[in-house]
């Protein structure tokens, strides 16, 4: 019995280790046109690791192939040891995910587009409620939460698809541009969350162009640009390596500086 | 220090409407760039002529319908004419000859005369009550006893020819009278309806809010100017629109002559339209401005809805004169006491008669003016308080009551079912819209529909067609009530699947209802045949969850750019497929041809769900898409159906070019060797074309476990022992249970024919196989040497696995069994269900067609003995 135990937990470890997101050589392509060009890096469980790029770089294709919206033209991509596209069903139960512009249904409030989601998650949905809504008072949403999602201002939006992210207590949490269109309450707000959630154990994989952004938070960043993968490392790695910028935005501009347009 | 940076002066009101109308046009013609483009990109060729052709063929549409619609009121004036002359005391009938012939009986006075003149009296009776009951409904004898009847009272004075009775509009004197009031009554209707076009026939709309609105204004332009320029937009937009001055030139051609007309075209026809666009746009705006986001789509589809059904209804008029008739009987009580003046106004009758074009002209400016300037009048007003309608706060959802969403169980469900009972824009996207296709598409059947009042069976048929039609214009909009909240969807475990799947139980749900309303009346309608409706309405259940299942493959991938992407032409074709047969089965009254038509309908359901399953994943990644392992259900369905279909039409060949017609035994030749040709060629295509694609006859043959569901368990039988032991033990049993199922089939038989109905088939059957021994011989030909190898590959290695793939268990057996009996006469449906139940089993417990085959040659040599 205990021995069977331990080599249930050995081949399981073996199979994932440590990292919880491997991406290994992933090309996409749509048709003639490459999105992303051979990308290769992995995110060990527990990090808090920034996604940078200038717009169009490819953050959002990224996403979406860990979201096994996508399929990868070439290469893996791994989330706890399962396949990203294949095994899509058993990914989604690991990953919350908070899209740049989160739209929502035009004619429910957004507590029932909550009861929607922990339904669909297969969560009990009255203790699911229970559980959240500190967090909802907190985001300061208590007071709209049986208004129409719909007539929500921007930020509300932002705040309520966090909320959605978060319901099912997800290993991994990926953010498309978490604090795009926030007010600096709600930012600092945001930020604490996620360092909360990664101290919790959560791993967390956001995207930005915000320099200060991942200066604050993160220990390791990648940075793409063009849908190649420029950079990738921890902070001090990143520092050093470009021993001649000082700050993290200067290494930026310099790694997808682009030639001027005619 | 007054003088301002030249930079900031505020353009003038003619400027800015210019400056937008010509923004508009590039925008119109980029937009129009980018289709073509994506359609190249799609088709891999230049298309443009074709696209080209059908932009000049909707203009042709339409400016045709705009025309009709100005005969329509010529036609409504001449209808109130008619009523007003019967009113009078007089018939009107078609021409004077009519007249002339019942004058010419009165006049003969020689025998030979009087022959003469009513043999042509008999023939004018013939005609006009043909002419009447054409036009004006009855039957023609009804109408025929009517005209006799008229002729004894009344004589020839009692008739007016239809010349002379209806003058035309030329002659409207007064504008207290029925003519003047249908004429105007259509006009307003066809103005209405130009109105309510919008900028197309965008049946569902997502259009809710302008953001351009807020970033125009940021400018230092006047309101009005910018509601004018976006008002004169539907105008470019939307033929209707450009082909609008063809009805004025149709009315007052008809009044005037064909100069007159050409004139009143350019001078009346294109401010009326631009007036129409205008009052058009300005509603829309209105709504835009004015009403909560939940009611917009709502009042927008409804206009839009609206003016689809108002040109629809002129059409109809123009086909059925009789509406008028019934109109004009309807309105003749108001006639006289309220006065209709827009006709005569605006075509210039004056009241003393005469007809003045100056008048009409100034009269139709004059309106046109008030209507453009009340647009923009009421959008400038509407936009005073606030731009971007955030003070129109819609109240939170009650979430007290009966109706508090817990989403526990079926959430997606649950969701639908809020969608349709809050968004008010859902009823008009799945109740109005379809309702008004099926009603038309029923028009066009309407050889079916003139009988619905007459028997039970024609009533329920045109219910089930009338819901067949429904699901069918619905399932495609499945994701249009998404919109861009769909990825949420992409975040759950459950995704997409269950979601169409809750999409097609909503419309299941909504069909349902429509079509239980009149199948009710039906029963309430018909008493003595209650059961049978009764019947019907659950033939519906099994039919219709399949129907809305089906139609919801057919939904439209959702593109980057919202623009709807057309479904494959294949599969439309493949989903039409049987839609009918169950209606049309009720309609005839052949039971058979219904059921025929449910089980056709869940298994081609299946396979556009094991296809549309396939694509599922890569609904956002068509670049990734790959087509699902073989076999597939549609490629057993289309092989199946080609043996059919295949093995009838050479059948009829075979007959016409070899054999004597009305010979029994060269028909059942014909039949046999047509059968055996066609199975060998379509068996061999099949497994050639499966081979391509990864699937070798011999995998066919024996089915070796995948995947985890198409696993199979060892039986006691064939559990142990060597391979050989095992397989001649297999092939035994299937010679023993084809033995078995052969006498259980003959039993069965002959307990069928203990049945008057049944024994008379059976002894003709009995006879003709013993007249002609050869035609016994060529069935047993068929049904041993080919069926069995032939019928297997199909419908056990093929569908039946497929089946399997997709409903598992039980489920999949019944279904391929039930699918197999359909192929075959009725009347051996129960044993030949049977066989297919047996075959599927040992198939699937075995791994091996060889058994089935040979139980399936057995039972056929039992039977035929």
């Amino acid at each position: 019995m205990f021995t069977e135990k331990m080599d249930f937990e050995l081949k399981n470890s073996f199979a994932s280790p440590t990292e919880l997101v491997e991406i290994d050589h992933v090309t996409k392509a749509f048709g003639d046109k490459v999105a992303l060009k051979d990308i290769s890096f992995s995110v060990p469980a527990g990090q808090l690791c920034g996604l940078l790029g200038p717009n169009g770089a490819g953050k959002t294709t990224l996403f979406r192939l860990l979201m096994g919206i996508l399929k990868a033209t070439e290469g893996a991509l791994l989330v706890d040891g399962h396949d990203a596209f294949e095994e899509r069903v058993e990914v989604k139960r690991l990953v919350g995910f908070l899209p740049d512009e989160p739209v929502f249904y035009s004619y429910l409030s957004g507590r029932e587009i909550l009861e929607l989601s922990a339904a669909m998650h297969g969560l009990d949905v009255k203790t699911t409620m229970d559980q959240v809504y500190p967090l909802i008072a907190r985001l300061r949403l208590a007071d709209d939460i049986d208004n129409y999602a719909e007539d929500y201002s921007r930020g509300m939006k932002k705040k309520l698809g966090l909320l959605l992210s978060l319901l099912h207590e997800p290993k991994l949490l990926i953010l498309d541009e978490p604090t795009n269109g926030l007010d600096v309450e709600s930012t600092h707000l945001f930020y604490d969350l996620m360092v909360e959630e990664s101290g919790r154990g959560t791993t967390v994989l956001f995207s930005t162009h915000l320099m200060d952004q991942v200066a604050k938070l993160c220990s390791h960043a990648v940075i793409i640009n063009d849908g190649h993968q420029v950079a990738k490392g921890s902070l001090g790695d990143l520092r050093s390596t470009f021993a001649e910028s000082s700050s993290l935005e200067e290494i930026f501009l310099k790694l997808t500086a682009r030639p001027p347009q005619k | 220090m007054n003088s301002e940076p030249s930079a900031s002066r505020a353009l003038s009101f003619w400027r800015t409407v210019g400056l937008l109308l010509s923004v508009a046009r590039r925008r119109a013609g980029g937009r129009a760039r980018r289709q073509r483009q994506l359609l190249r990109h799609r088709t891999g060729s230049g298309t443009d002529t074709l696209g080209t052709l059908g932009v000049i063929l909707v203009w042709i549409a339409m400016a045709g319908m705009n025309s009709m619609a100005g005969y329509v009121v010529h036609s409504a004036i001449l209808a109130g004419q008619r009523i007003q002359a019967e009113q009078q005391g007089k018939i009107v009938v078609s021409g004077s000859y009519f007249i002339d012939a019942i004058r010419e009986r009165e006049r003969a006075t020689s025998q030979t005369e009087i022959k003469q003149a009513e043999a042509q009296l008999e023939n004018a009776y013939d005609d006009e009550s043909r002419y009447r009951s054409d036009e004006f409904g009855g039957t023609r004898e009804e109408n025929e006893l009517f005209l006799r009847k008229a002729v004894q009272t009344h004589r020839s004075t009692g008739f007016i020819s239809e010349r002379n009775a209806q003058h035309g509009p030329a002659y409207l004197t007064t504008a207290r009278s029925l003519p003047g009031m249908l004429g105007s009554l259509a006009l307003l209707w066809w103005l209405v309806m130009m109105i309510c076009q919008g900028e197309g026939l965008e049946l569902d709309l997502q259009r809710r809010r302008n953001p351009m609105w807020e970033w125009l204004f940021s400018h230092p332009v006047k309101p009005g100017a910018v509601f004018l320029a976006e008002m004169l937009s539907p105008m470019a937009a939307n033929p209707t629109y450009s082909t609008g001055p063809f009805f004025f030139g149709v009315l007052y051609g008809l009044i005037y002559g064909p100069e007159v007309g050409i004139a009143a075209a350019i001078l009346i026809g294109v401010p009326v339209s631009v007036a129409a666009a205008c009052v058009g746009k300005a509603l829309e705006i209105g709504v835009m401005l004015r009403v909560p986001p939940r009611s917009r789509g709502a009042l927008l589809g409804l206009t839009s809805w609206f003016g689809y059904a108002a040109m629809v209804s002129l059409l109809l008029v123009l086909a059925m004169p009789k509406i008028l008739v019934v109109l004009g009987g309807l309105l003749r009580p108001l006639a006289t006491s309220i006065p209709s003046p827009l006709f005569s106004w605006s075509v210039g009758l004056q009241s003393d008669g005469s007809l003045s074009f100056i008048s009409g002209m100034m009269v139709c400016w004059l309106g046109s003016i008030v209507m453009i300037a009340g647009g923009v009048g009421f959008t400038v007003w509407g936009s005073q308080h606030d731009l971007t309608s955030s003070s129109v706060k819609a109240k939170p959802p009650s979430t007290k009551g009966p109706l508090t969403p817990r989403f526990g169980k079926d959430p997606l469900y649950r969701k639908e079912i809020l969608w349709f009972l809050r968004d008010r824009g859902a009823i008009v996207q799945t109740i109005l819209i379809p309702l008004t296709v099926a009603g038309l598409q029923l028009f066009n059947l309407h050889s079916l529909a003139r009988n619905v009042d007459s028997s039970w069976h024609y009533l329920s048929g045109a219910a089930l067609l009338f819901g067949t039609y429904f699901l069918w214009t619905l399932g495609p909009r499945s994701l249009s009530s998404e919109g861009q909240a769909l990825w949420l969807a992409l975040t759950w475990p459950r995704g997409l699947e269950e979601l169409m799947k809750a999409k097609a139980r909503l419309w299941f749900l909504i069909a349902t209802t429509l079509v239980m309303l009149v199948l009710v009346y039906t029963m309430i309608s018909f008493p003595a045949d209650a059961w049978r409706v009764l019947l019907v309405a659950v033939g519906w259940l099994a039919f219709g969850r399949s129907m809305s299942q089906k139609s919801v493959t057919l939904v439209p991938t959702p593109s980057s750019s919202g623009e709807p992407q057309p479904i494959p032409r294949a599969r439309r074709w493949a989903a039409s497929l049987g839609t009918f047969t169950f209606a049309v089965g009720v309609i005839t009254l052949r039971w058979q041809i219904a059921v025929v038509g449910i089980v056709y309908s869940w298994v081609t359901a299946a396979a556009m769900w094991q296809n549309f399953r396939a694509r599922l994943p890569f609904l956002f990644d068509p670049w990734s898409e790959k087509v699902p392992p073989p076999p597939t259900l549609m490629h057993a369905m289309i092989a199946i159906s080609i043996l059919a279909e295949g093995g009838a039409i050479l059948t009829g060949l075979f007959i016409v070019f070899v054999s004597s017609p009305g010979e029994v035994t060269g028909i059942a030749l014909a039949q046999a060797l047509a059968y055996g040709a066609v199975a060998f060629v379509v068996s061999s295509v099949a497994s050639i074309m499966l081979t391509a694609r990864g699937l070798p006859p011999k995998e066919v043959w024996c089915w070796r476990p995948q995947s985890h569901s198409e696993q199979t368990k060892p039986w006691w039988w064939s559990g142990d022992g060597t391979r050989g032991r095992r397989f001649v033990m297999s092939m035994f049993i299937g010679a023993m249970g084809g033995l078995l199922l052969g006498l259980l089939a003959l039993g069965y038989l002959s307990l069928l024919s203990q049945f008057p109905t049944f024994s008379e088939m059976f002894r003709v059957a009995r006879e003709q196989s013993e007249n002609y021994p050869s035609l016994k011989l060529s069935y047993a030909v068929m049904a041993i040497a080919f069926a069995p190898f032939a019928e297997e590959y199909l419908f056990r290695g093929l569908l039946f696995r497929a089946l399997d793939r997709e409903w598992g268990g039980w489920g999949a057996l019944a279904g391929s069994a039930a699918f197999f009996a359909i192929y075959h006469s009725p009347l051996a449906w129960v044993p030949v269900g049977l066989v297919g139940l047996t075959n599927a089993f040992l198939f699937k417990k075995t791994g091996r067609l060889a058994p089935a085959v040979v139980l399936h040659m057995v039972y056929n040599i039992v039977v035929l003995s």
